[in-house]
Order: structure tokens, then sequence, then C-alpha cells
């Protein structure tokens, strides 16, 4: 019981450190969280809903929640491929389960971006969208991006001491999964032949059902949310299995 | 006869340099140590002396339990928390000496009831005044050594491995850090203390071994093996 709480205090602390060291160290700190979608907003928005006109009459909305949900869960997996490789001087010194680098860079995330979706969930109601009834889906499927954060951190912590090249395939695969996500366009622009396709994406079905439950007032389709379900959990799985197979054995080859 | 801390049987532990593209994609492996044996008697202080690369801090690191060794086995006999005393571990510059001396003493695992009330103890022990509540970034290294050591004062473990670092800062703080730690391994604690202070070694040491260069160990009196060292290195 003593180790758990130690652990937990250790999680916890190590992330409060991790906020306040962060809005420490740029001028405009928090602010990044909203600047930067809102810069991605305009761009997007001008390109896509503008000049090729494929946005659709709700396009802006649709975008801000997918461009914020977006930064949260790549900035997970991001911050989390070097989490353990960066603590090189730590883990020489003492024993700390590797597993708490990558976790500390999720809760750090979800932290931020919990903040502010909330307050754009409030906006959202005040403008008339989602309904109560809608929103109570909503916890389910954010708990889903949550664990597909933790997996993608946990499987990309875990093999890049290993092999450092992994560093620079992650935002690769990250940026092919963000095309095809489904943020910065609507389905009913895509040929329904390529419907298959973009659903094999997991992250496209739980930003559909992000969608559907926050502008559009429709029920997600549960069933392709359990299956995404399914497939984050194997993923914390296979991640969290790796790290503690190997908790040992980090500091030799870092 | 004292009771056995500690036993450490056939310990090997083996490197692998990575390979790259350009050297051809094979690593290359060499070994820190090959099996070692050799005990550890509760309430002694162990000197381990060797030339720089023989594997001490690889040997500490497998004590400590950050290192899984390759081969062979250590026994903690009578389940005793081992700690290596780390100077700043885990330091982030932004945060207060205040903060950083909480984060740091979790990471050493020391609980946080216990940090919470050390906490003035630690500070009066830094003597860094004002600059507790500062950012460490704005610490001279000093000052950085004067505050991580006095975190790791407040460490409270069975066994206490010590790489080197006895004493830290300034010519004051130096002494009254080595003092602070002179006391705490006379006062039976189990300490292993990996040195290339022969004198330190000699006065603080109630015994000592040498690892070699080639992975071996070797026994003998303090006398014998402080020779032996300075002939070797």
């Amino acid at each position: 019981m003593d180790s758990i709480s130690n652990t937990l205090n250790v999680l916890f602390y190590n992330t409060q450190c991790r906020i306040r060291d962060e809005s420490a160290r740029n001028y405009l700190g928090f602010f990044w969280w909203i600047l930067d979608p809102a810069i991605n907003l305009a761009v997007y928005y001008v390109f896509v809903g503008v000049l090729l006109g494929r946005g659709g009459p709700l396009y802006v909305y649709s975008l801000m929640v997918g461009l914020l949900t977006w930064r949260w869960v790549s900035n997970a997996i991001k911050t989390s491929v070097n989490s353990i490789i960066v603590k090189r001087a730590l883990i020489n010194q003492v024993y700390i389960q590797k597993f708490i680098f990558p976790l500390t860079e999720v809760l750090y995330s979800t932290w931020k971006y919990l903040i502010i979706f909330s307050v754009l969930t409030l906006i959202y109601l005040l403008l008339g969208f989602g309904n109560l009834y809608y929103l109570t889906y909503l916890p389910f499927i954010l708990f889903i991006f949550l664990l597909l954060a933790t997996g993608g951190s946990f499987i990309a912590a875990s093999i890049t001491p290993f092999v450092p090249d992994i560093q620079f395939i992650v935002p690769q695969v990250l940026m092919i999964l963000f095309y095809g996500s489904g943020v910065i366009f609507d389905k009913a622009f895509v040929p329904e032949k390529f419907h298959a396709i973009l659903e094999l994406n997991p992250l496209f079905n739980c930003f559909e059902a992000l969608k559907n439950v926050m502008i559009y007032n429709t029920e997600p389709n549960i069933g392709k949310l359990l299956l995404v379900f399914v497939i984050a959990i194997l993923l914390n799985a296979v991640g969290l299995w790796i790290l503690v197979v190997n908790d040992r054995r980090y500091p030799k080859v870092i | 006869m004292q009771n056995t801390a500690i036993t450490v049987e056939n310990l090997s532990v083996h490197f692998n340099k990575r390979g790259s593209l350009a050297k051809g994609l094979k690593s290359k492996r060499f070994s820190a140590f090959s099996n070692i044996s050799f005990k550890i008697y509760e309430g002694e202080s162990l000197g381990i002396l060797g030339r720089n690369g023989a594997g001490k801090s690889t040997l500490l690191k497998c004590l400590n339990g950050i290192l899984l060794p390759d081969e062979g086995t250590i026994t903690n006999h009578a389940n005793l928390s081992v700690s290596l005393l780390s100077i700043s571990a885990g330091f982030v510059g932004n945060l207060s000496g205040k903060e950083n001396a909480i984060l740091s003493g979790l990471l050493l695992g020391i609980s946080k009831p216990k940090i919470m009330e050390k906490i003035n103890e630690i500070k009066a022990l830094a003597d860094i005044g004002a600059f507790f509540d500062e950012p460490v970034k704005t610490y001279s290294s000093g000052m950085k050594s004067r505050l991580g050591f006095s975190v790791a004062y407040y460490l409270d473990s069975d066994i206490i491995l010590i790489d080197e670092v006895i004493s830290v800062g300034d010519a004051s703080f130096r002494k009254k850090s080595a003092d602070l730690m002179k006391a705490r391994i006379k006062d039976n604690k189990t300490a292993v203390i990996v040195t290339h202070n022969t004198v330190l070694a000699e006065q603080l040491c109630d015994r000592l071994l040498y690892l070699t260069k080639g992975g071996d160990i070797l026994s003998g009196s303090k006398h014998e093996i402080i020779g032996f060292y300075e002939k070797n290195t």
C-alpha cells in the first residue's frame, strides 16, 4: 500500500511541477494552448472552408472542438516520446517506475485540455449547440480519447530508448492519423467508397462521435466506439507490458 | 559474526553499444564486470576501490535495484531498504528550492508526510536563506548541491550507497556535510562507499574491496587493498 501511495504521490507532484515549470517557461505560457489551435483554425478555415469551399455550414465549430482535442492527444504522445530519455540522469540515480514519465505527460496535457474544453463546451451550450442528453455521452468519448493518448504514449515512450529513430517516426504517424481523422473535413465531402478506409482510423470514429454529440445533436455510434475502446485497452496493455518488462533495463540503454 | 545483509553471487553486467547504418548495424558488447561475488554485512561500511571504468557505479546501481544484472543474483536477506545517496535528483530549474526539495525527496522514496515534517530542517541545513523560495535556476552550483545534500541527508534507508559524493559546496559546508555523513556512517549504518580517496576509505570503511579493470573483485586487509589500488592506478 505504501509503495502505491508513494507512486501516486510522485506521479501527481511530478505533474504539478510539470505544470508550474511549463507556465514559467514562456511568456504566454498557458495561452499557447488557445493561440495555437486558433492559428490552426484560421489556416484550415481559410483553405478548406473558404478557398476549397468544402467546409459546410458548421465547419468552424467542428474544427474548433476537433483541433483542440487533437492537440490534447497528439501533444501527450509527442511529449511522451522522449519522456524516459530526458530523465536519463534521474533514472541512473534512483529507481522510479518508468510508466510515471509518459503518464505525467498525458496528465499534464489532459489537465490543460479539460480547462479549455470546459469553457468551450459552455460557450457551445450558450450558442445553442448540443443538448444535455447527448452530452451525457461526452465523458465516455473523452475517456476513450484519454486511453488512446495513454496507450500511444506508453508505446512511444517504451520503444524510443531502444530504437531512438522512433522519435522521427511518431510525428509522421500522427500526421497521417490527423489528416485521416476527419478533424479538418466532413465525412459528407468524401466519396462513399472511401468511408470504410477512414473508419479504420480509430481516431476518425472518436471524432465523429465527438462532433455528433457536441454539434449535430445525434447519437454516437456506440458499436464503433466500443471497438475503439478495445483497441485503446490493447494499446495500453502492450505499452505498459514493454515498460514493466524493461523497467530495470532502461538505465543501460539511455 | 555479523549478520549478512546482502549476498552478491556471480554477478555480471554487459552493455551493448548500439550500431548505426554508417557503422554497420551490429552492436558491440562489453562487460562492466563479470561473475563477481561478495557479501555486505549489517552495520559495516564497505569501501569499493577501483580504476575509472571498472564498473563500480554500475555495481551500485545493481545493489540499488536500478539496473537488472545480466547474470547472477543479489539476495537482500532481511529485505532492507537500499538507496543511493543522490544529490539534486530530478531538480527542475523553474521551481523553487522548497518545491524541488519536496519533489526530490519523493523521488528518493521519502514519504510526503515525512518531507513536510522535515522541510524546515532541510531549509536550515541547506542554509541558503531566502533563496529557498526562489527558482533553482537562479542558484549557484554550490547552492544547488547544498539543497540536494540537505534533502538526501534525510533519506532514512537501511543501507546507503555512496558514489564518491560525501561532501559538497564551499569549505564550510564541505566540512559540515562531511562531518554529518561520517557521523551517520559511524552510527552503525550499513554503507557501501565507492571512492578514489584512499584517506577517506581508510578512515571511514571497515573493509575494502578492489574491483579490477578485468571485472574481478579482490579482497584483503585495508592496507593491502589500498596498496594495490595505489600501485594499479
